[in-house]
């Protein structure tokens, strides 16, 4: 079953085109890597999935499970199941990571016509989760991401992705800035949100995320556009020969 | 009061907007409208005042005449008639009640509504571990109940309407009243003087910490009232008081008048703590209609180490005009002023404090979170003054104002006056557009527009908020996300 | 009180209209106009902190002119590109020296400005209060100095204005400053007063206009008599790419007051208005701002430094005003006091009217004394407490500074380092 499905996808920031005519399919079960220099466009499209306002779709479609995903504002996406692993995740100063997530998951709840999970439940929940993501929970009654390190930034997306339990999320960068343990712990993540029922696209620099994570498809993106797909041996071909040679 | 099945249909269809404007048909007792010497001499009658406190309003209504309304604050509204408004309504009761049983129903289901624990068995039966909060009720210009009287005795706590501690405690009233806002203060100051009608009045004997929160809940009921209240709060040495105040008025076309003044004393090591949550009718979205809320607050700490702190919660009113004060004489006295104002629509906002430091050691500190919304204009204005007299004073200032739309207006105006070396007065604002970034990110995560700016503007007052109480954190915190309903998008 | 002032002052006004044939109209509109607002008091929120009764208590009569004097003062700038010299309000083409200046730049007497502009002598009532217009009405001299678009005028071009104080006299001076397209115009102006002055009252006004790209710096060391009345106003616009910078250094007078008014008229133009007043015993020096931003995308930014010693007085009122279309203005505000000693008294009222909302506006400001702990660090390390003094006073004032040419701001340093010798606290 397809999840997503992106067409002739063409964004634009401000005046510049990032994104020129892309192409790119993903079915359930299914994780996704995209590689590709610096300036290739990985963010951009990363932003785009999630809906952020000033990324202009000047042409092209995207949809989720048959949706038109650009017809829907950001909240109604995530509301769809659509999660955005942010590069910088940001912080926001006052307001605490529990409240932020409690209302963010009710959010989701009641997108979907669920009803709103107590307040019991939710401490449950976000307990099991962040101690699978070795997060400490006092962490999270702190504000969201403010003084927190790049790994305990990272850590507490993946806190976040574990308790909205998204059906596609897409990971910008996830693994940059980690060391080798906490590499380990994301992954771990990663992989627990990996089912039949859902879907991952990894956007990323490096093989190394793909030794613990492995895709089943990896894309090469390159100027906007996707310029070569393959299995995961694609990805370890980029990391010896680099895009130059490859794309 | 014909209309008032109507009104109150109106506000039902006009669900989430403003949620306490509904009309209370109670049956009043008035005296006649416009203000003269024997409108003054009706309501000292009504109240059978002393001759001592008669002759006081009418001095005060003398001064009043002779001075002027002041234009200095960053508010416009039309020339205030004050010989259109009713100075008295009071529910019509044959006597002072006795108990509740005696209170018109109608009076008791209006609190209801509005969701103060009237009855103290209610609060009894509330949730586990719940703190008793003790309620005096002020409904248009009286005090309609008091509760838990008995209790607070035991404990050597005054707690009554103003109205009757001039009968009950003349000398203590006597003995406050007035010193620390004088009646020639300012010119609602004057006026309230002249013709305050009810109010509350605490006095927290030595070494006493009152056993249960405080509150008053001020109502304006009747079309084109005044609303003067007078509170005087005086905490005996080393003493402790947490006071809560909370505001409501239905919803009418015309502004109604608000005045009050707020007295507080602290002596030596005393402390009070009063919080305010002002949720007066605003107005609508086209700007008709709302309070005008022209309040003199002002404590004077004066004993050693007595510590006074103001933290209101401002989402209400048309016209806001207040500046909660401590004036700190004692040695090493402490003043706190925590303000969170929010305006949207027409709402306009000219709030802040003034602390006065003249005690050696007296410190002090003042955050204040504006967040202005739709075609409203929020004003912080403050002063900090440090006397000569006053070694080793500290101050802290931090003024933030966040704009959530493109045609409000945010505005700071500190004065900052230093007359001592030893001072160490610091002062920081910002002035900010509500972070894309962090609107995006809370969108991306399932929160519609609207929930993601509650969440944010209330990120950006936490530093407030988490000084109110418990109980009224969180109908303030529900407010602010009222307050901004209808500013975006 | 003021009818018999104004009396006194539109008898002047006709004299000098006699004098300066063609300014008589402007003369008297302004005067109209200066009557019906009436000279400042207290009581005006932009004077509350200053020392005004001087205004209401002192009937002035116009400085006259010196007979031929030797002014000794050196200028500030060993490498100008040109002195102008004004004794007591008037202009000395003797003591000037300007000729070179004259092959890149127009420069001619106010006077001739009302001649051959007439069409725009009404520009020249500007400003609102009672202070500004009397000066339109009464003054005496100034220079119009017009720098032609892509002329780059890079050494500064020092106005001396020296007064020899006679008692209760006033000088009203104005200069027009207008700066073409991507020109630039570095002035010095340097106020003096001769040691045995008395307590005369020296008004200044300064009109300029940046076009686009253009470029005005304006540096000002005010050293007026101990019992002089010294007040300036600048009124400035910054058309589109536009800078001005503006910096001061106030010492002298009894009272003294800068004020800096600028329109920022044109996108991406930037404006800065530094200060440092340092206050000894009965002085009072106040730094008065209005910074207008009218359009989006412009810069403005404000460090001001005051010292108050013993029964002296300083105030900063700054104002940014971000209007409703100014989106992306950036304005910052940086105010810090010291007081050293109990009878100093330092006042601040650092303002922010903001109408647009995609904005970023600060300010900070702090009063106190030095700080104990460094003084501490310094003098553990064997520096007298003296000189730790006058290092951490250093530091205080030269963030107000950072904008100013090394040259100049040596010689700013010196004169801040004499001041605290004077005072000789350790």
């Amino acid at each position: 079953m397809t999840m997503l499905k992106i067409e002739n996808l063409h964004v634009q920031v401000g005046t510049t085109e990032i994104i020129k005519g892309l192409n790119l399919e993903v079915k359930a079960g299914e994780v996704h890597a995209i590689m590709g220099p610096n300036g290739a466009g990985k963010s951009t499209l990363a932003s785009t999935i999630a809906g952020r306002d000033d990324y202009e779709v000047t042409s092209g479609s995207v949809t989720f499970q048959g949706k038109d995903l650009l017809d829907l504002e950001s909240h109604e996406r995530a509301g769809e199941g659509i999660f955005l692993g942010f590069q910088y995740p940001v912080e926001i100063p006052g307001v605490s990571n529990l409240n932020f997530l409690r209302t963010a998951l009710n959010g989701v709840r009641k997108y979907k016509g669920e009803d709103e999970m107590s307040a019991g439940e939710f401490m449950k929940l976000v307990r099991a989760k962040a101690s699978d993501l070795k997060m400490d929970v006092d962490m999270l009654k702190r504000f969201v991401n403010v003084g927190f390190s790049g790994g305990e930034k990272k850590r507490n997306e993946m806190v976040q992705m574990a308790v909205l339990d998204p059906k596609f999320a897409v990971l910008d960068e996830t693994d940059s800035g980690l060391d080798i343990d906490a590499l380990r712990i994301v992954s771990e993540g990663i992989n627990a949100q990996r089912r039949d029922d859902t879907a991952i696209l990894l956007i990323t620099h490096y093989q190394r995320l793909l030794d613990y994570v492995q895709p089943d498809v990896v894309h090469v993106l390159a100027d906007g556009q996707i310029v070569k797909s393959g299995g995961k041996e694609l990805a370890l071909e980029l990391e010896e020969k680099g895009y130059a040679d490859v794309a | 009061m014909a209309g008032t099945a109507e009104a109150r249909q109106q506000v039902e269809d006009a669900t989430g907007e403003y949620k306490y404007g509904f009309v209370s048909d109670v049956d009043m007792d008035m005296a006649p409208k416009g203000l003269n010497e024997d409108v003054i001499r009706f309501i000292s009658a009504k109240k059978n005042e002393p001759e001592w406190l008669l002759e006081w309003r009418l001095k005060a209504y003398y001064q009043w005449l002779k001075m002027e309304e002041p234009d200095w604050a960053k508010v416009n509204y039309p020339k205030i008639d004050y010989n259109d408004i009713y100075y008295y309504a009071a529910p019509k009761t044959q006597d002072k009640p006795k108990s509740l049983d005696e209170v018109d129903p109608e009076l008791i289901r209006t609190y209801e509504k509005l969701g103060i624990p009237l009855e103290e068995q209610k609060v009894l039966a509330g949730v586990e571990g719940a703190r008793k909060v003790a309620v005096d009720a002020v409904f248009d210009s009286v005090s309609v109940a008091t509760t838990f009287r008995d209790e607070l005795k035991k404990a050597g706590v005054i707690f009554m309407s103003i109205s009757e501690a001039v009968h009950e405690y003349p000398e203590l009233v006597k003995k406050y009243l007035a010193t620390v806002v004088p009646v020639r203060d300012n010119y609602f100051a004057a006026l309230n003087c002249a013709v305050f009608t009810d109010g509350t009045f605490v006095y927290i004997p030595k070494g006493v910490r009152c056993p249960m929160e405080l509150s008053t809940y001020f109502r304006i009921n009747t079309e084109n009232t005044g609303q003067f209240e007078r509170t005087l709060i005086i905490a005996d040495e080393g003493s402790y008081v947490s006071y809560l105040e909370g505001c409501t008025a239905p919803m009418r076309d015309e502004n109604q008048l608000h005045a009050a003044v707020v007295e507080l004393v602290a002596l030596d090591d005393a402390e009070i703590k009063y919080s305010t949550v002002q949720n007066w009718y605003p107005g609508d979205k086209d700007g008709k209609g709302g309070i005008y809320n022209f309040v003199t607050k002002r404590a004077l700490c004066k004993g050693k180490n007595s510590k006074v702190s103001w933290t209101q919660v401002e989402t209400g009113s048309a016209v806001t005009w207040k500046y909660p004060s401590c004036v700190l004489a004692g040695e090493n006295s402490v003043g706190e002023f925590y303000s969170v104002a929010v305006t949207n629509n027409y709402q306009q906002a000219d709030t802040g404090t003034k602390m006065i430091h003249q005690g050696v050691g007296s410190r002090s500190t003042i955050i204040s979170k504006g967040i202005s919304a739709g075609k409203s204009e929020n004003t912080y204005r403050g002063l900090v003054k440090v006397l000569a007299g006053a070694e080793g004073v500290r101050n802290y200032t931090q003024c933030d104002s966040l704009l959530v739309s493109s045609e409000c207006g945010a505005h700071t105006v500190p004065y900052i006056e230093v007359k001592n070396p030893s001072a160490q007065i610091e002062h920081e604002a910002t002035t900010s557009k509500i972070s894309d970034d962090q609107l995006f990110y809370c969108r991306s995560r399932g929160l519609d527009e609207e929930e993601a700016v509650a969440m944010i503007v209330n990120g950006f007052c936490k530093e407030v908020m988490q000084h109110l109480p418990m109980e009224f954190a969180v109908e303030a915190q529900k407010l602010l996300g009222i307050s901004l309903e209808g500013s975006v998008g | 009180m003021q009818e018999a002032l104004f009396e006194n002052y539109e008898k002047q006004v006709w004299e000098l209209a006699g004098i300066v044939p063609g300014s008589e109209g402007v003369r008297m509109r302004a005067f109209k106009q200066a009557v019906k607002l009436g000279l400042p008091t207290k009581r005006d929120e932009d004077w509350r902190y200053s020392d005004v009764k001087f205004l209401n208590d002192i009937s002035f009569s116009i400085s006259k002119k010196p007979k031929a004097i030797e002014v000794k003062q050196a200028p500030l700038s060993q490498n100008y590109a040109a002195r102008l010299v004004f004794v007591n309000g008037y202009f000395d083409e003797d003591l000037s020296d300007y000729a070179e200046l004259l092959e890149a730049v127009n420069v001619r007497p106010l006077a001739n400005h009302f001649t051959s502009n007439p069409d725009r002598v009404d520009e020249l009532v500007e400003g609102g209060d009672g202070v500004a217009l009397l000066n339109t009405a009464l003054m005496i001299g100034g220079m119009v100095i017009s720098v032609p678009a892509n002329t780059v005028i890079e050494k500064p071009v020092e106005i001396l204005n020296y007064s020899t104080g006679t008692e209760q006299s006033a000088s009203h001076i104005r200069h027009v400053l207008e700066i073409g397209e991507a020109a630039s115009l570095n002035i010095i102006e340097h106020f003096v007063g001769d040691a045995i002055s008395g307590n005369y009252w020296n008004n200044s006004v300064i009109q300029a206009r940046v076009s686009e790209g253009g470029s005005l710096t304006h540096h000002r060391v005010q050293e007026e008599g101990a019992h002089a009345f010294h007040t300036a106003k600048a009124h400035v616009s910054l058309d589109a790419g536009a800078n001005y910078s503006c910096s001061n250094l106030m010492l002298g007078a009894k009272v003294s007051r800068f004020e800096g008014h600028v329109k920022v008229m044109g996108e991406d133009a930037r404006a800065t208005i530094d200060g440092v007043a340092l206050a000894g015993k009965d002085q009072s020096h106040d730094i008065l701002t209005n910074v207008r931003h009218m359009v989006p995308g412009s810069t403005s930014d404000q460090v001001v430094r005051t010292i108050a010693d013993a029964f002296g007085k300083t105030a900063f009122q700054g104002k940014v005003i971000v209007d409703k279309d100014a989106q992306e203005t950036e304005a910052d505000q940086s105010f810090k006091a010291l007081l050293f000693d109990r009878r100093g008294e330092a006042n601040a009222k650092p303002e922010l009217e903001i109408l647009a909302d995609d904005v970023k506006c600060s300010h900070g400001a702090t009063v106190g004394e030095l700080d104990e702990k460094a003084i501490f660090y310094l003098t553990s390390r064997g520096v007298d407490p003296v000189t730790a003094r006058q290092i951490l006073v250093s530091a205080f004032t030269a963030d107000a500074f950072e904008r100013v040419d090394d040259e100049l701001k040596t010689v700013i340093a010196e004169k801040v380092a004499q001041w605290m010798t004077e005072r000789n606290i350790g």
